[in-house]
């Protein structure tokens, strides 16, 4: 053979697929290597696209990333591409190229090499790869929730954990943590929701399913969407919600709040990102009882168990506050001290129980009767305070009556049939030119008036002047 | 209670250079004159259009930009939870919009920019005159009664491959980086940590861009709406564009002669003609 000959034969039966295309991927020339690995005869791989001979994934891969880059960095290396050979099987191969554009037409020279046995250890170092990338994201992300959600003290901050870490965990455009009261009422935590201020919190049909089946719900398109919750589906499609999940907080069997996460686009949400939602829920439950159950004592601490009613400390804290807001606005602050006639006597006739029911009855009429903004509270046995800001002595009186009517109606429960009364005491504080007063001294005033009005007959009141 | 932010927070000139950086907006041509903008597809940079927008300068106030994490943008700016949907995207061009202060704009797109520029028109749809859509998709994948042209697995490999081809991104990049370095191998530091992040961006766009289905806002597009499809587009066959013509009320379908995904780069002549047409 003449040096010529074997250069011929070393570019048709090298052991590496060689060809040369133009910028927009038209074979131009290919060796013999080439064309067998194609599978195809080299009049039908001359004038082909390169594209048409790539699996599908590797056609996204070369048109979106291997040609924009050859482009602009004018070679590439070890390209990992898939050859779709013409019998329909697939072929792993890493593709070198260059760009020539030193002749009239800019070509791309590219080499082609077999690498079965080398991309499918790449294939499986990947698996594993991220296999592991996974975990250690998924511990990151559960220890970052623990450090934020540790030291919470308020829904605030526990939403705001909570949030943070779901977001981390989802991409999510918007996430939204709830809380449920024991009462049921609901509370946004932390976060932005859609529909606000067309939807009340309540409205939102998923969240609400959640909650009260305990149960994660899953939208994963707005088609979904459309079909579980078809009243909410034009507003959330208005605001370009696509795809939801909503994740229950379940403490101790009942369920005390959701992650909600609500996504721009349609999600997989696959059984991973789902498991790992739940794991934060899990280690979010036992903050969120917690802090229920401080905003338990504290509620306690500030109530009387047996009436419902704001207790003295508390009437002590709001009263100060009242009477500071009453030097600054110039308002008068009126107390009415209130002690039932004929308590004791129902007490001894039908037992500390029927007593017991007297005051919870008494405390609901006082609610009835006085204005929006004043303040009941059980002061201690059978005498309730009542604080009320902006009053002046007709309002003031106006108030005592309507309490004394309402404390005369016939009891009912075991006390049923009988009645109390109410002995009043009313003391005035305006603050225009007056000295300050603290609220025990105002208290105090009102307490004596009560007395003058035991004194002068019950079921009356007494007003006096600080 | 009201609070006083100070007027540098809030006036317009204070948030101008961060997003014409954030998304590496380069304007060229003359400012008195109609706008165009040009949008990149998946996966390129507004270099793409080197051989189209710069004939429009002489007549027209040339507008082009990256998206967030690729080409000239501030890659730090990529935020997951923002750009998990086109949408966030598109925020950010009318942002470009609104900071250069543009009206009747001529968006061209190219790819994923097509459906960016419609949500865009959507939401703002007094600011463009006209959108044209170079190889557009609205969903990529094959739905009942729909040929996008993939299924799941396809993108599946497409991400894998991203992954796997990691290393050879860093080489590629290298040399770029090692023509002005005084150190070699912090160059190579560099490609290393870039094509990490370039690679997290590319397989987090590449989700968003081939799993998003736009289908549904067709119908909201107003815009008068030139489609630009080849006829062996892989990435976008020619019954996508057909699709396309079908769903958006005042479209035109031309099905052009040049050749695959970028159109713009194997036959920019024929593509500045179609956009001549429309001017």
């Amino acid at each position: 053979m003449t040096p010529d000959d074997v250069s011929r034969a070393l570019f048709q039966r090298a052991p590496a697929g060689l060809f040369a295309m133009s910028t927009d991927g038209v074979i131009h020339s290919a060796n013999d290597t080439f064309c067998e690995w194609s599978g195809f005869a080299r009049e039908d791989v001359v004038g082909r696209y390169f594209l048409s001979l790539l699996s599908r994934g590797s056609k996204l891969l070369f048109e979106t990333r291997f040609m924009p880059l050859l482009q602009t960095q004018r070679a590439l290396n070890e390209m990992m591409l898939t050859l779709s050979t013409r019998a329909g099987g697939s072929r792993d191969v890493l593709v070198s190229s260059v760009l020539d554009d030193s002749g009239a037409e800019t070509l791309v020279y590219a080499a082609v090499f077999d690498a079965a046995i080398r991309l499918k250890y790449e294939r499986d170092l990947l698996d594993a790869r991220r296999a592991a990338e996974t975990a250690v994201a998924r511990v990151r992300i559960l220890q970052e929730a623990a450090a934020g959600l540790a030291p919470a003290t308020t829904l605030a901050a526990f939403g705001s954990a909570l949030r943070v870490s779901a977001e981390t965990a989802t991409d999510a455009a918007l996430v939204s943590v709830i809380v449920a009261d024991p009462d049921g009422r609901l509370e946004l935590a932390s976060g932005d929701r859609p529909l606000t201020g067309i939807v009340e919190l309540a409205g939102l049909l998923p969240v609400q399913e959640c909650l009260s089946h305990g149960r994660p719900v899953v939208c994963r398109s707005a088609t979904e969407i459309a079909a579980s919750f078809p009243t909410l589906a034009a507003g959330l499609d208005a605001e370009g919600v696509e795809a939801l999940c909503i994740i229950p907080v379940i403490e101790d069997g009942t369920v005390g709040g959701a992650i909600a996460c609500w996504f721009q686009r349609s999600r997989e949400l696959d059984e991973n990102l789902l498991d790992l939602l739940a794991a934060l829920a899990t280690q979010a439950a036992p903050v969120l009882e917690r802090i229920h159950l401080q905003r338990q004592i504290e509620h306690q601490s500030l109530h009387d168990s047996l009436t419902g009613l704001p207790n003295r400390l508390s009437l002590q804290r709001r009263l100060r506050q009242m009477l500071a807001d009453a030097e600054l606005l110039g308002h008068t602050v009126g107390i009415l001290f209130l002690d039932l006639d004929g308590f004791k006597a129902i007490n001894d006739a039908f037992g500390h129980e029927a007593g017991d029911q007297v005051l919870h009855q008494v405390a609901g009429r006082l609610l009835r009767s006085v204005r929006a903004g004043d303040l009941p509270s059980r002061f201690g046995g059978d005498e309730f305070v009542i604080a009320c800001a902006g009053v002046d002595e007709d309002t003031v009186r106006d108030v005592a009556r309507r309490i004394r009517t309402a404390v005369r109606e016939p009891l009912v429960g075991l006390a049923q049939g009988s009645t109390v009364s109410a002995s009043i005491g009313i003391s005035l504080f305006a603050p225009r030119g007056a000295a300050p007063i603290t609220p025990d001294a105002l208290v105090a005033l009102a307490d004596e008036a009560m007395l003058t009005s035991k004194r002068t007959g019950k079921n009356r009141d007494t007003l006096v002047t600080a | 209670m009201t609070n006083t932010v100070p007027t540098s927070l809030t006036s317009p000139s204070a948030w101008a250079v961060d997003v014409l950086v954030r998304n590496g907006v380069s304007v060229v041509g003359d400012p008195t004159r109609p706008p165009i903008i040009f949008g990149p597809g998946y996966g390129t940079s507004q270099d793409m259009w080197r051989l189209v927008a710069p004939q429009f300068a002489e007549g027209h106030r040339v507008v082009m930009f990256d998206h967030v994490g690729s080409g000239d943008s501030d890659v730090s700016a990529y935020d997951r939870r923002k750009y998990d949907s086109l949408r966030g995207y598109a925020n950010d061009l009318l942002e470009i919009i609104r900071e250069l202060d543009l009206h009747d704009v001529v968006f061209v797109g190219h790819s994923v920019s097509a459906m960016i520029g419609a949500l865009a028109a959507i939401q703002e749809p007094r600011r463009f005159a006209r959108l044209i859509m170079l190889g557009p998709s609205p969903r990529y994948l094959n739905d009942e009664g729909y040929l996008g042209g993939f299924e799941r697995a396809d993108i599946d490999a497409l991400l894998d491959a991203l992954e796997v081809n990691h290393a050879s991104w860093a080489t590629a990049m290298a040399p770029t980086l090692m023509q002005n370095a005084d150190r070699p191998e912090l160059a190579e530091e560099l490609a290393e940590s870039m094509a990490r992040t370039d690679t997290m961006v590319a397989q987090h766009f590449a989700r968003v861009t081939f799993l998003s289905d736009m289908r549904r806002y067709l119908k909201d597009i107003s815009t008068p709406t030139l489609i630009l499809q080849s006829s062996d587009d892989i990435i976008a066959p020619l019954e996508v564009g057909e699709y396309l013509h079908e769903h958006i009320a005042d479209s035109e379908l031309v099905v052009l002669s040049a050749a695959g995904h970028y159109a713009h780069l194997s036959d920019p002549a024929e593509i500045e003609r179609q956009i001549r047409r429309c001017l």
